[in-house]
């Protein structure tokens, strides 16, 4: 007799995984906490997070959007401007540092630096580079757009059931000076960059350990039902500045985030470690769900790793599509049939019935 | 004057307006061209005339314009297009780029815009494009949201813009009847109060046959509300009555002259 005896197979390589075809590895996932449908669910972290957001909507659950697409605004225009990638435009928010930083002007508990980026004569936010493709008018508008930003990521703690955070990088670009962190390199996208100003800092496990613990300790403070499902995103580097080869620099960055977001998660009972770094970049999988670029993930590769969470839920998903399907369209329907209603209504009331 | 006036069913209540108006007008003459919701986007410009490209649409504008589905701009001698675009409430903290392409977007995405850049590629007489009526809201409402939104003014001069490039004016509500920069003045709201009773008593029929089946398999009934304590036409806000078409009618023919 031995504890190994009492196991169930998922414990075991050969059968969980030695033996079984790549697409048919499964339990991997056993969530602490329940997330229904009906949770609220943030999502925040570096750009793999997006995928999440688009596949709640899509399974029909309640993702929560705190900083909407404006109406009158198309699909289109919508994504070009950012509206509905992540809870709110934060952009991408790369390293635990970036999600302390947000969090604590969300609280009250600092305020945003002065610091804006000029470009052929556009104002761009150092903190959102991206999230305006061509930047802002004036500083004030950059100001303005970046409060409401904070006032929906506030939203997003106060108002939330579930926070997701993906956590995506350890290098980081600091202002010396101010003490806070940019998402990006200053004179990438705009900017300029000044070594006397500028820092670049690998971030180790005890720094993102403590950033993200106490990220996760001012979200708790303001929302006590607040609960996180930490993930690591199977992103490699683009480019890095460590020195080392990047695919040496990437496994570096990702084994530290993995490790922390694994020991926050079992250390922590409001803390969940979902496993989609397994399912998109462990050997098993064979790199079988990244593009030709070995970087992007292709679409059926996120649609595996939602799959899994879903099934680890133990939510039948394709019944929860079919039954918002029916639901969306049997009020879709009345909708239609009311409005035309009262449309023709209109008309007959203003016109007679002159046929 | 002869006027062509093109919409959905909220040329309705600028209809009934006319109508009260009319004659003082007496150089006025207007022709409705009027199909609900959506379904003017299925014209066509055929021989140099708007026409209907399926038959259901035409038997619409056949209905309410005296029989008659196809405009032929030779025939007047200027053009108003209401409907088929919303002017939004905007947050005024969103970027002048995002207010711009909101501004792009109302045009040149929409039923209302397009119609009046077909009817542009038809003719250089004047072209006048006016706006879905904003929706009537409560003081309370109105309260909330005053100190957030961009001004009225602000939001069609930005869709002006727009709509300049195709030599289309963009008609405004009138003042008088705004209630705020978002918003018009409850009492031009017009009550459906025929229409929703009908519908109410569909539901409840609805309900009372689930009802029977629900009792037969020993559930409990669901509750059916008494139809009197409804207030009827409440939420109907978004379309106006005669008063508010009198009020746009005249205002109308003033941007005209």
């Amino acid at each position: 007799m031995n504890p190994y005896q009492n196991l169930d197979q998922r414990a075991f390589w050969a059968p969980a995984v030695g033996k079984r075809d790549m697409l048919e590895i499964s339990e991997l996932w056993s969530p602490k906490f329940p997330i229904k449908p009906s949770s609220k669910v943030a999502t925040f972290g570096s750009c793999f997070a997006q995928h999440f957001s688009k596949a709640l909507t899509k399974n029909g659950f309640r993702w929560n959007n705190t900083e909407p697409t404006p109406d009158g605004l198309s699909d289109e225009n919508a994504l070009l401007y950012n509206y509905g990638v992540f809870t709110c435009r934060t952009g991408n928010i790369y390293t635990t540092s970036l999600l302390l930083q947000w969090t604590k002007w969300a609280l009250g508990k600092e305020k945003p630096p002065a610091e804006y980026w000029e470009k052929d004569g556009r104002i761009y936010d150092p903190f959102r580079p991206r999230v305006e493709p061509n930047g802002f008018a004036s500083v004030d508008e950059m100001i303005a757009s970046r409060d409401m930003c904070i006032e929906a990521f506030k939203a997003a703690i106060v108002d939330s059931k579930i926070f997701v955070f993906t956590l995506g990088l350890t290098e980081s670009w600091i202002n010396k000076s101010g003490g806070y962190e940019y998402p990006m390199c200053p004179g990438t996208v705009a900017g300029d960059f000044d070594e006397k100003e500028h820092t670049f800092v690998n971030q180790d496990y005890k720094l993102i350990h403590k950033n993200l613990t106490d990220a996760l300790k001012l979200m708790k403070e303001a929302n006590r039902a607040l609960r996180f499902l930490l993930t690591v995103s199977p992103v490699p580097l683009t480019a890095t500045m460590s020195g080392n080869h990047v695919l040496v620099a990437t496994m570096h960055s990702k084994s530290i985030l993995r490790a922390v977001a694994g020991d926050i998660a079992t250390n922590r009972r409001n803390v969940d470690y979902f496993p989609s770094y397994e399912i998109i970049s462990s050997f098993p999988f064979r790199g079988e769900f990244f593009a030709q670029n070995l970087r992007s993930v292709e679409q059926r590769g996120v649609d595996h790793v939602m799959a899994n969470f879903f099934a680890g839920l133990g939510i039948d998903v394709e019944k929860i599509k079919a039954d918002k399907a029916e639901r969306t369209q049997r009020a879709a329907k009345r909708k239609e049939e009311a409005n035309e209603l009262v449309c023709e209504e209109e008309l007959l009331a203003a016109f007679g019935d002159k046929k | 004057m002869k006027i062509a006036a093109i919409g959905n069913s909220h040329i309705g209540a600028l209809k009934l307006g006319w109508d009260s108006i009319s004659k003082k007008h007496k150089d006025v003459e207007i022709t409705f061209f009027a199909a609900a919701r959506e379904a003017l986007q299925d014209m066509e410009l055929k021989d140099g005339k708007l026409v209907p490209t399926n038959d259901v649409l035409a038997r619409r504008l056949e209905q309410f314009s005296n029989g008659v589905s196809a405009i032929d701009p030779e025939q007047y001698d200027a053009f108003f297009i209401v409907g088929g675009w919303k002017i939004f409430p905007v947050d005024k903290r969103t970027s002048t780029a995002v207010q711009s392409t909101i501004a792009s977007d109302s045009f040149e995405n929409t039923v209302g815009g397009n119609l009046a850049k077909l009817l542009r590629s038809a003719t250089d007489k004047p072209i006048y494009l006016g706006h879905n009526p904003l929706r009537a809201q409560s003081k309370a409402f109105v309260k909330e949201f005053k100190s957030m939104s961009l001004s009225y003014a602000q939001r069609i001069d930005a869709v002006q813009k727009v709509a300049q490039e195709h030599s289309v004016t963009v008609v405004s509500q009138p003042v008088k009847t705004r209630s705020s920069e978002f918003s018009t003045v409850e009492k031009y709201a017009k009550s459906s109060a025929r229409l929703r009773s009908a519908q109410l008593n569909d539901v409840i029929e609805e309900k009372k046959k689930r009802n029977e089946k629900r009792i037969a398999l020993g559930k409990k009934p669901l509750k059916i509300a008494n139809p009197k304590k409804l207030s009827h036409g409440k939420n109907e806000k978004s379309h106006m009555n005669g008063d508010y078409g009198a009020l746009y009618m005249s205002a109308l023919l003033s941007t005209m002259k």
